[in-house]
């Protein structure tokens, strides 16, 4: 890798990377507003039927919910700490350190999609045979087309970052990163993070309401 | 190991883990209207420790932490300016007023066109 020298564009590799840090940060303001148009359905819908979305809630998988939000916390923590040590110059550590975040990343995919085939067999997908209780049939089938919306996205989120985190970890491994350059593993860090934030904040919305009822 | 991880990370990560198990505890608790607001509370607290440690906001400029609050800023005025049109209907959803199992057909919105074109239609 010949990145020591800054593209022709910027002065300074620090430029350089304070211009890839902002880049990042506003594709993650972009993507709070992405989510957050679906957090504004999911209000509006809360406050509309507020019953019937505690009775949806109370039926999604909160022990597999609760275990996906610690998996994903601790790939994150895995990833913050891999980014450090890469910009020690310890490239071998790093990218095992990341490898073992993407696999986390792969259980948690895994663990969603075992959620959804239970939710299927329960008949909680919309449009394919949805069964509630008649009572707050049209509240839980909105909730759970935002909850199949919001995670399907979400869960698109983390397959990308996996690959991502993947590729990067190949290239920690042959030694591309060091505490002068390190834009690409920083950027890929912050996407991990904020995929990591969209998730503590569905967990809240998803899995935690009419649980004391 | 040979390279221990930085102290600080390991301790956000062990706070992050316990207001996980926190979170779920309160969400068990029945503390009525409260229950909401705590866990957006400790989803809050989460979101700031990732993003004040791991994505290192506390060592960025401030024109990073800018655009990171800009995300953050724009959807509070959207969630502020729907919730000022949501909360303040006489009638939401549409249709909670017409029980088809009680019969009663209050006021409702769908009602008033229809009444419009029983007035026009004599005329004519």
């Amino acid at each position: 890798m010949s990145e020591s020298k800054p593209a022709v564009q910027y002065a300074t590799l620090a430029q350089q990377h304070e211009a890839a840090e902002l880049g990042i940060w506003g594709f993650l303001a972009t993507e709070v507003l992405f989510f957050g148009g679906l957090i504004l359905a999911y209000c509006v819908y809360r406050y509309g039927y507020p019953a019937a979305f505690a009775e949806a809630a109370r039926h999604t998988k909160i022990v597999i919910g609760a275990a996906n939000t610690a998996v994903l916390l601790t790939s994150s923590f895995l990833v913050a700490w891999a980014v450090l040590t890469a910009r020690a110059g310890q490239g071998r550590l790093a990218a095992r350190l990341l490898g073992f975040a993407g696999m986390l990343g792969l259980l948690f995919l895994v663990l969603k999609g075992y959620e959804y085939v239970r939710e299927y067999r329960d008949h909680l997908v919309p449009g394919m045979d949805f069964q509630f209780a008649p009572d707050h049939l049209g509240g839980a089938s909105l909730f759970f087309i935002f909850y199949f919306a919001a995670t399907g996205l979400h869960a698109l989120h983390v397959a990308i970052g996996i690959v991502i985190l993947f590729l990067i970890a190949r290239r920690a491994q042959h030694g591309a990163y060091s505490a002068r350059y390190h834009a690409p593993l920083t950027v890929a860090g912050l996407y991990w993070h904020f995929v990591d934030v969209v998730w503590i904040f569905l967990f809240a919305l998803i899995y935690l309401p009419g649980r004391s009822g | 190991m040979r390279h221990p991880p930085p102290l600080r990370l390991v301790l956000s990560w062990l706070a992050l883990l316990f207001l996980l198990s926190l979170t779920v505890l309160f969400a068990y608790q029945p503390l009525g209207a409260l229950n909401l607001p705590v866990a957006l509370l400790i989803a809050s607290v989460k979101a700031l420790i990732v993003g004040v440690v791991f994505m290192e906001l506390n060592e960025s400029s401030g024109l990073k932490r800018a655009f990171a609050a800009a995300g953050f800023f724009w959807l509070g005025l959207l969630l502020w300016l729907a919730a000022s049109d949501f909360l303040t209907r006489p009638e939401f959803p549409p249709g909670m007023y017409r029980s088809h199992r009680s019969g009663q057909h209050t006021r409702h919105w769908i009602s008033v066109p229809t009444k419009v074109v029983f007035v026009i239609a004599p005329d004519q």
